[in-house]
């Protein structure tokens, strides 16, 4: 009998340590058991573009780091010819997508249990972040809609902007990590944000 | 540290990039007919040339994708940056 057992297990009650001014400036949790999918698939067969987006409901981005979601699915560019399907929730599509992506030149890879996603919020999010990453995040070159992917602390990293209700302001990233690395990431983030103040939360169910 | 323009991602640091080498080594047609000199040549010689370099470079951390650079090996600066299959001037051979 398999038990679902989350990267970051000790996280059991929420932690947290008031910065240099007192305050908490930082956020983070676990996004714990969604779907993850890796997709692969040539841009230029319109059938292969037309399968895709009548399974997810969303089309699939072309333009570079850029996303696109509905209510179900969020998809992650993250080549030319490789996409990350990202579920809401822990949905069993993968014998589907096989099945409906046979008849391409394709290929659906199933990670959900090799990564996990960690959400960063609050007003210091970018200080913490650009700690250890080169990526440019100034919200003039880190827009809503847009994914990344860069190294964060010597780790490779998967940066999804996580945008307000109107769309126009990004107030979150989530952080797409492979699961070996998120207990270093974790601790990592918690390190750099030491000065502002952290909270790290109990997982998001 | 060098700022590296992907051709897909836009300008990122190099710590995401891996380097590969100089660009544009053909492989011999029919490596049978080659001596052990030339063989050798093709697989270990390289021109280490001083000024504008044709390099690969894969955007290790990124996309993964390869593609080329010229740099000039004097100043570091970065010249131009272009698809693989494509040609230095950006056009398609």
């Amino acid at each position: 009998m398999s038990v679902t057992q989350s990267p970051l297990i000790e996280v059991l009650q929420p932690i947290s340590a008031p910065g240099v001014g007192g305050g908490i400036e930082f956020q983070m949790r676990e996004i714990p058991f969604r779907t993850h999918l890796n997709l692969r698939g040539d841009p230029n067969d319109s059938q292969f573009m037309n399968c895709a987006s009548s399974l997810l409901g969303v089309e699939l981005p072309l333009a570079p780091n850029s996303v696109t979601e509905n209510s179900e699915w969020r998809v992650c560019w993250l080549g030319p010819d490789e996409w990350l399907l990202l579920g809401l929730t822990a949905q069993d599509v993968l014998a589907e997508f096989r099945n409906q992506f046979l008849r391409f030149h394709s290929a659906v890879v199933e990670l959900s249990g090799g990564q996990t996603i960690i959400r960063i919020g609050g007003h210091a999010w970018r200080d913490v972040l650009a700690s250890a990453c080169p990526l440019d995040l100034h919200p003039r070159a880190f827009k809503p809609r847009q994914c990344a992917q860069t190294v964060f602390a010597h780790t490779n990293v998967l940066l999804i902007s996580v945008s307000d209700e109107g769309g126009c302001e990004v107030i979150a990233v989530d952080l797409v990590v492979r699961r070996s690395f998120a207990d270093h990431l974790g601790r990592w983030l918690i390190d750099a944000a030491t000065e502002c103040g952290f909270e790290f939360g109990l997982p998001i169910e | 540290m060098l700022e590296i323009e992907c051709p897909w991602c836009g300008p990122r640091d190099q710590d995401e990039f891996s380097y590969g080498g100089e660009a544009h080594i053909v492989r011999p047609l029919s490596p049978e007919n080659l001596n052990d000199r030339e063989w050798g040549d093709y697989l270990f010689f390289r021109d280490n040339k001083k000024g504008q370099h044709a390099e690969q470079w894969c955007h290790a951390a990124g996309c993964r994708r390869w593609f080329n650079v010229i740099r000039d090996t004097v100043s570091y600066r970065i010249v131009s940056v272009y698809r693989s299959g494509d040609s230095s001037s950006g056009e398609s051979p």
